[in-house]
């Protein structure tokens, strides 16, 4: 047996669930439409990366919170995936090695979950803003999003992992927040963030949602290394610490 | 207090206290939202609509930190302890000493996250009315309380419950609250409203109407005895 039939079979519970389904679908829709309609239409300046030079960009303070409430949106609702997925693979994994199946397939089975139900809600976010925002380089747009969100995912599941379910629900509440809702946005931070806030998980992916939000093409080098260098330490931590946990349990 | 409801407000308080990093996130997560959020509520008020100045968004960051994580606590303490309630009303516990001991633990939870957040304001701001300011975030954290309470009969999964704390924190924000200058019936029936701006002026000094007070009473006092009438759609279910 390999790990796409085990996936299939443990996202079954999510797929039969309806209210989860329509929270998916509901939530991104509710932040991101009353965001945008909330906002005042008064010019932001703010900067973005163009051509390889930083440069500052004037724009509509209601497009940019149309652009920013997706990484918020997405880091917010994946983060709290992570999590639960994780405090479910706690509870019930240990039964399904006992069965038979091999650790690796289970935490792989775990891992696509969390980014199957990842590329949902960022699908889902991108296409409620894309009624109001339609961003200079959509494909970019699309990898900083999902890379924000499977970067807050897998903190989701490290946080299971270390601090269990309520404490993990603590942090997922005020993480994204703090990082993604105010310290890397230009709405809040004006110029180029200081040196502490370029190193919190949020940033790399959020500068180029920024960036190919407002310019004709995502060119943000330093931006991607981040986000992938985010997302790739954080996943490999997240399979590392399940796997420790379980072989010694 | 009889025995029986000391023995399950202990057993509640055991399991919350066996992770003691529940503890610390506790105590150390509303200070970090609101020296966060010192100046950007104040800033995020402007961008849709309000007027807050920083002191008044300071507070509310108190505010929402405070109720925030008493209505996650409450919702995930009496989730763990559904099964264990049911069967020790089996064993002949009464209903009412269950739900008084689970009345005091959201009591005691909503006191320690109210305590924290207050504190950390009067350390860091000027504050106008701190009687009041602690009255508006402990009805708060009270109200989020019962709301976790409720969400906890009524809705299954932890992730479902999640998405709709969040859900409900962005619609009192952004919708019900002072933040954007809202006013009128559909901001004033949400559920932080009033203790939200009972909250700003205390913050500021501000006199403000006794009745706000009053509505604020009378939701609480709504959500609560919604309690019992949870309990009982629960078991006909």
């Amino acid at each position: 047996m390999t790990f796409l039939p085990v996936t299939g079979s443990l996202l079954q519970q999510y797929r039969r669930n309806v209210f989860l389904l329509f929270l998916l679908v509901t939530v991104p829709f509710i932040f991101i439409t009353l965001s945008y309609y909330n906002t005042v239409d008064e010019p932001l300046a703010f900067f973005v990366t163009d051509s390889g030079d930083r440069v500052q960009r004037i724009e509509s303070m209601k497009d940019v919170h149309a652009a920013i409430m997706v990484p918020i949106t997405v880091a917010f609702l994946a983060g709290i995936i992570g999590l639960f997925v994780m405090v479910e693979a706690i509870r019930n994994d240990a039964r399904l090695t006992v069965a038979g199946l091999q650790l690796g397939f289970v935490a792989t089975a775990r891992l696509l979950i969390v980014l199957i139900l990842t590329a949902v809600i960022t699908v889902v976010s991108i296409a409620v803003t894309l009624v109001n925002f339609q961003p200079g380089d959509l494909p970019g747009f699309i990898a900083g999003n999902f890379l924000i969100g499977t970067t807050y995912a897998f903190i989701g599941a490290i946080a299971a992992l270390i601090v269990g379910r309520l404490g993990g629900a603590y942090l997922m509440f005020f993480l994204p927040m703090i990082d993604v809702g105010i310290f890397q946005d230009p709405m809040f931070v004006s110029g180029d963030q200081a040196l502490w806030m370029k190193l919190l998980p949020g940033f790399g992916a959020t500068r180029m949602v920024l960036d190919a939000g407002f310019t004709g093409s995502m060119d943000d080098g330093t931006a991607l290394v981040a986000a992938v260098a985010w997302a790739t330490g954080l996943g490999i931590v997240a399979v590392a610490l399940f796997m420790t946990r379980r072989s010694s349990g | 207090m009889s025995a029986p409801v000391v023995e399950v407000f202990g057993a509640s308080a055991r399991a919350y206290v066996r992770q003691p990093i529940n503890i610390v996130l506790l105590i150390i997560l509303p200070p970090l939202l609101i020296i966060a959020m010192n100046s950007a509520i104040s800033t995020f008020s402007d961008v849709i609509g309000g007027n807050l100045g920083e002191r008044a968004g300071t507070g509310l960051a108190g505010l929402w930190a405070a109720s925030l994580l008493t209505g996650a606590a409450v919702f995930f303490v009496l989730r763990t302890s559904l099964q264990t309630d049911a069967r020790l009303v089996v064993a002949g516990l009464s209903e009412l000493s269950l739900s008084s001991a689970h009345a005091i633990a959201t009591l005691l939870i909503a006191l320690i996250t109210t305590l924290i957040s207050f504190l950390m304001l009067v350390a860091t701001q000027e504050v106008g009315d701190a009687l009041n300011l602690f009255a508006a975030i402990l009805a708060s954290a009270l109200i989020y309380g019962a709301i976790g309470t409720l969400l906890a009969w009524f809705i299954e999964g932890d992730l479902e419950v999640s998405f709709v704390i969040i859900l409900i924190f962005m619609l009192v924000a952004f919708v019900g609250g002072p933040l954007g200058g809202s006013t009128g019936l559909v901001a004033n029936l949400f559920p932080l409203h009033f203790t939200s701006e009972i909250a700003v002026a205390s913050m500021l000094g501000d006199s403000f109407p006794g009745e706000w007070f009053v509505y604020s009473g009378l939701y609480l006092a709504a959500i609560i005895a919604a309690y019992p009438a949870a309990r009982w759609l629960r078991g006909r279910s």
